[in-house]
């Protein structure tokens, strides 16, 4: 084994969960394909589910349903250029979703570099593109087929 | 607190894997030798990301095994120092508090020191409180188990479990050390559990 590159590049939570969903997605068919076939190593088995379970847990950002795409990705971070924040706070952002109170941590010295209306500013276009606890998302029926999903993920 | 990392490495590919199709035959190895597995100083590993090159195969004398030469990134489980993540927190001690995300769970919040001033260890509740000077005097901010928290990466501490040779004057065996644990804070404004805030 060598290193060729310890950093290739930084991955948000959305693109973790995405291509592990993908990788579920390709290996139940498979599964289905070929019934009898090698299941997979027991050690990505593992890692794979609690990854998925911690990205999708209630309190995560990430939970069913979310407002994260590949688009609110390139809104938000399009409508935050002006603000000049660093590649790890906008990491940050994007992962946490924070709001007003939890910024603080976030942005280093959020007191020098903004006025509270910037801040202000910053979190409604947060609520905006990826939205929040108290915004409803279009077209979703929490009865319905919604959490169909998590739930098969529980069972398999 | 992702990343990728590219990785060289040799891939034997066994004869009984001949009949899944070369690329899952790959992936799969290196799934296997990897994924949940901590690399020193790398992070913890989850799984393969992409392959970006492979040699042709190659095979020795005696086995059928094929040999191949394969760069590869991984998904690996890094933050960064400063970070700010999100867990449930899994215990508490006199000594501070254990934060697991789930997937990872070497997560410590070393206490008094790196909790908010004021915060104590309650001995019969088995929980740290913070006592908060409010305008309605003091307030009591308990730090329950469960309870979803955020904090801040502040270091990595790193234990080889490579196996080493034995020492002469000390036969009993070590404790084995978690190989990559995260010592973490909260106490500034929005961190610790997130429904005070």
């Amino acid at each position: 084994m060598k290193i060729l590159e310890t950093q290739s590049a930084v991955l948000t939570n959305y693109e973790v969960q995405a291509h592990l969903q993908d990788m579920q997605a390709r290996y139940q068919a498979q599964d289905e394909a070929q019934p009898n076939g090698k299941p997979k190593p027991s050690n990505l088995d593992a890692v794979m589910k609690d990854v998925i379970t911690y990205l999708v847990d209630e309190n995560s950002p990430l939970a069913a349903p979310s407002y994260y795409s590949e688009e609110a990705v390139k809104e938000l971070y399009a409508r935050l250029e002006k603000f000049n924040l660093t590649k790890a706070e906008l990491l940050m952002i994007l992962n946490l979703r924070p709001k007003f109170s939890a910024l603080d941590p976030i942005i280093e010295e959020a007191d020098v570099r903004f006025s509270e209306e910037q801040l202000q500013e910053i979190v409604d276009i947060i609520r905006d593109v990826l939205g929040g606890e108290d915004v409803p998302v279009e077209g979703y029926e929490p009865a319905e087929n919604g959490d169909g999903g998590s739930g098969k993920k529980a069972t398999a | 607190m992702f990343i990728l990392t590219t990785i060289a490495d040799l891939v034997q590919i066994a004869p009984e894997d001949f009949t899944k199709p070369s690329a899952q035959a790959l992936e799969d190895n290196i799934n296997r030798k990897y994924a949940n597995k901590v690399i020193q100083k790398i992070g913890l590993c989850i799984c393969l990301y992409d392959i970006l090159t492979v040699s042709d195969g190659l095979i020795g004398h005696g086995t059928g095994i094929v040999n191949v030469n394969v760069e590869f990134r991984l998904v690996v489980f890094r933050p960064f120092k400063g970070e700010i993540l999100q867990g449930k927190i899994l215990g508490s001690s006199h000594l501070g508090i254990r934060i697991h995300m789930g997937f990872y769970e070497d997560i410590f919040v070393p206490g008094p020191v790196n909790l908010f001033e004021g915060s104590e260890f309650d001995v019969a509740e088995q929980v740290w409180v913070w006592k908060a000077e409010g305008e309605n005097g003091t307030e009591e901010l308990y730090f329950d188990t469960n309870e979803v928290v955020r904090f801040r990466v502040e270091a990595e501490v790193w234990h080889d479990q490579s196996p080493q040779a034995p020492m002469a004057d000390d036969a009993s065996d070590e404790e084995r050390k978690t190989p990559y644990s995260i010592i973490a804070s909260m106490q500034q404004g929005g961190l610790g559990p997130t429904m005070w805030w």
